[in-house]
């Protein structure tokens, strides 16, 4: 009957939480029901929010108030009632504030900062939940002033500088549950006016969560190695091995170690005696609640301790956690679904720029440029698309070069451009240069009265020139122009009078306007393309004589260096921002955090969401952003693949 | 050994690799396999491998490095 009567306790606090969540504002609704998600992952042995921290496989979170009311025998009541919901809630709140924060610290993860005021949201409620039960004057908030000023200074700790400054396993033993452990057991304590034994419990209930922690630590032993993060057990296998800590050793390494000097049982064994420390406590204290449990955790780290060492366990016991759980590195296993969702659809379609609001008179008219741009990227990963490419190729010719698929679309430099830059990546490469000879030599034409790259050609043969003003939009834009002239350069058949023209009055305008020379994309898309026109154009054997790179390579600088300093908040403009580094030749100016926004932003299909990456026109004679999930997906694989050489950081 | 941290490696790698776990417990392979690392197959490191085979075969026989099941 007791025990039927706790359930229905507890499930009458769940409700409590379930009903505080329930009217947050959607933003930080959608966060907490994340987290829900995540702590159930973590610490629920059925997956199930109301679950967590309910199996002996964790510290006990959530029962440290209501245990301690009952060890220390209050009367049960309305006080004491009031004051365990409020601690629960309080409790909950905490639990759910440290995974919060341990996410954002985690590289590999999907926490992102916008979750910082949800961080707000669960300090500021579980301090008025306490508020509701401890009386304003007393001592027990100095104490928790303390305790979380300890928490604090736990999270801001730089890592780096703790591996570099002790050896000692124990500096880097810290468990996150601990501060949340004792604030809640002191606030129990204040609120029955038991402050007496505030020292000896916060103590057992320290000690309770490190040994806690040596075994999460010991289970998350690859994954912070391919962080390159220290935990207790690295520093103590680090140590018995004699294998130094900086630089950070391999993965394998350490976990050799481990195997070689046996280091699994005296790690085990460490946090065994923190919890027989605990338990003399709770003997010492008449805590039975908390004694019981301690033996009972003593008699499960010890079951593991042997499965672990001797490869044994108990008949009828369930089947040991895992001493090291697998990691795999998070950048490849991104890079992986990454390329599985780019290489999901052979025709790229959702990249097409498809429109449907009656342009030149159609229900539907598309562009398949962006598909082009995409099968760009994946050859420059090497894979091999060349099917795909022979394809692209085949339609564009079909299409005589036009940007959208309709005879009166006009012929343009970005679709020429991306036609001569796949070229050479086809199967076969002879009929596509005849097939582009025509339009090539319209483009001659246009370049030489223009004296510059046009976007748009006119009098192309076969063209029935463009009659809509909405699809003329976009003229004189350089990008377009460097697109066609990376094509152009390259290309077999000699165009030295259209490049030296092109290229120069692109140059002028870079040199005089910088990145304002791009019209029609990303600036700092266009940045990285201009950073590898110019490079092109810098290169021994290009047959051109030009003036002004070093010129216009200086204002791209600068802007470059500008951008840089500024906060980079999407995905896609991360990305755009790695990928122009490394075009023009400054990894030096990445951000080891940029690609961790990137990574935080994948989705599970592998997909970043698409994000705004050229005007298109719309209904109503208006203009909105064209965005696609492959294309910006492909610019977030393009700048992932190209660090992937760097230590990536993991996930479980 | 005189490089501790190859030795070491190698055992890493039979923890995390079944496949070349597989190939070390071999004794038709092993030798490819320590070679594939680098490691001369000499009398001393076979007899420390074998020393820690049981280690290694205690610590991955515990689904330690199997895949993660999934979560619905």
């Amino acid at each position: 009957m007791e025990l039927e009567a706790d359930s229905k306790l507890t499930s009458r606090r769940w409700h409590d939480v379930d009903r505080l969540f329930a009217g947050l504002p959607p933003a930080l609704f959608r966060q907490v029901k994340l987290l829900e998600y995540d702590l159930a992952l973590r610490y629920s042995p059925a997956g199930q929010f109301h679950d967590i921290f309910s199996s002996p496989d964790h510290p006990p979170v959530l029962s440290v108030a209501r245990w301690l009311l009952r060890d220390l025998e209050i009367p049960p009541g309305a006080t004491r009632d009031e004051t365990e919901s409020r601690l629960f809630v309080a409790s909950v709140l905490m639990a759910a504030r440290v995974q919060t924060v341990e996410g954002l610290r985690d590289p590999g993860g999907f926490t992102t900062d916008d979750r910082i005021a949800l961080v707000q949201w669960l300090s500021d409620r579980a301090s008025a939940e306490i508020a509701r039960v401890v009386p304003r004057d007393s001592s027990f908030w100095d104490e928790f002033e303390a305790v979380a000023g300890e928490d604090a200074t736990r999270v801001a700790a730089d890592p780096d500088f703790a591996a570099a400054t002790s050896d000692d396993p124990e500096a880097h033993l810290v468990s996150p549950f601990s501060a949340p452990l004792r604030m809640v057991a002191l606030a129990a304590l204040a609120a029955v006016d038991r402050l007496d034994v505030a020292p000896r419990v916060a103590d057992m209930l320290g000690q309770i969560a490190d040994a806690y922690q040596v075994i999460a630590d010991l289970a998350a032993l690859q994954r912070d190695l391919q962080r390159g993060r220290t935990s207790y057990p690295i520093a103590f296998i680090a140590r018995s091995a004699r294998v130094p800590l900086r630089p950070a050793p391999r993965p394998e390494v350490i976990l050799g170690a481990m195997v070689a000097t046996g280091s699994v049982r005296p790690i085990v064994e460490s946090a065994l005696g923190r919890l027989r420390m605990a338990r003399g406590i709770a003997i010492e204290l008449r805590l039975s609640t908390f004694a019981a449990f301690v033996s009972n955790a003593e008699a499960d780290f010890e079951a593991r301790l042997a499965s672990w060492t001797v490869g044994s366990f108990a008949s009828g016991l369930a089947r040991p956690a895992p001493a090291v759980r697998p990691s795999t590195p998070t950048l490849s296993q991104a890079l992986g679904m990454a390329e599985g969702f780019l290489l999901a659809d052979p025709t790229f379609r959702e990249s097409w720029e498809m429109h449907r609001e009656g342009m030149l008179g159609q229900p539907e008219v598309a562009s398949r440029f962006p598909a082009g741009l995409i099968l760009e990227i994946l050859c420059r990963r090497g894979l091999d698309v060349r099917r795909l490419i022979d394809e692209f190729l085949n339609f564009t010719v079909v299409n005589g070069f036009r940007y959208y698929d309709h005879p009166r679309s006009g012929v343009d430099s970005d679709t020429i451009g991306v036609f001569l830059r796949l070229r050479p990546l086809a199967t076969g490469t002879r009929e596509y240069d005849r097939a582009a000879s025509a339009v090539l030599e319209c483009l001659e034409r246009n370049v030489h009265e223009a004296g510059a790259i046009p976007v748009w050609l006119s009098g192309c043969a076969g063209a029935q020139g463009s009659e809509s003003a909405v699809i003329a939009l976009g003229e004189g834009c350089g990008t377009v122009a460097a697109h066609l002239l990376l094509g152009l350069v390259a290309a077999p058949v000699e165009h030295e009078r259209t490049v030296a023209l092109g290229a120069q009055s692109l140059l002028d305008r870079i040199g005089s306007v910088g990145v304002a020379a791009n019209v029609n994309y990303p600036p700092l898309y266009a940045l990285g393309v201009f950073f590898r026109l110019l490079r092109l154009l810098d290169a021994p054997d290009v047959p051109v004589a030009l003036e002004g790179v070093g010129h216009a390579r200086e204002a791209l600088a600068r802007e470059l260096e500008r951008a840089v300093s500024t906060s980079q908040m999407a995905a896609q403009d991360a990305a755009l921002l790695i990928l122009a580094c490394h075009e023009a030749n400054r990894e030096d100016l990445i951000d080891p955090a940029w690609p961790v926004h990137v990574l935080k932003r994948q989705r599970f299909d592998g997909s970043w969401i698409g994000e705004p990456f050229a005007a298109a026109p719309n209904r109503g004679r208006s203009v909105s952003w064209y965005s696609s999930t492959l294309l910006t997906t492909a610019l977030c694989y393009d700048a992932l693949a190209r660090g992937a050489k760097g230590q990536p950081p993991a996930t479980d | 050994m005189d490089d501790d941290s190859k030795f070491y490696a190698l055992l890493g790698r039979a923890l995390i690799d079944p496949e070349f776990r597989a190939q070390l417990l071999d004794t038709d392979q092993q030798s490819e396999a320590l070679e594939k690392l680098g490691i001369v197959p000499s009398d001393e490191v076979l007899e420390e491998l074998n020393a820690s085979i049981h280690a290694i075969n205690a610590l991955a026989s515990h689904e330690a490095f199997a895949p993660i099941p999934a979560v619905t």
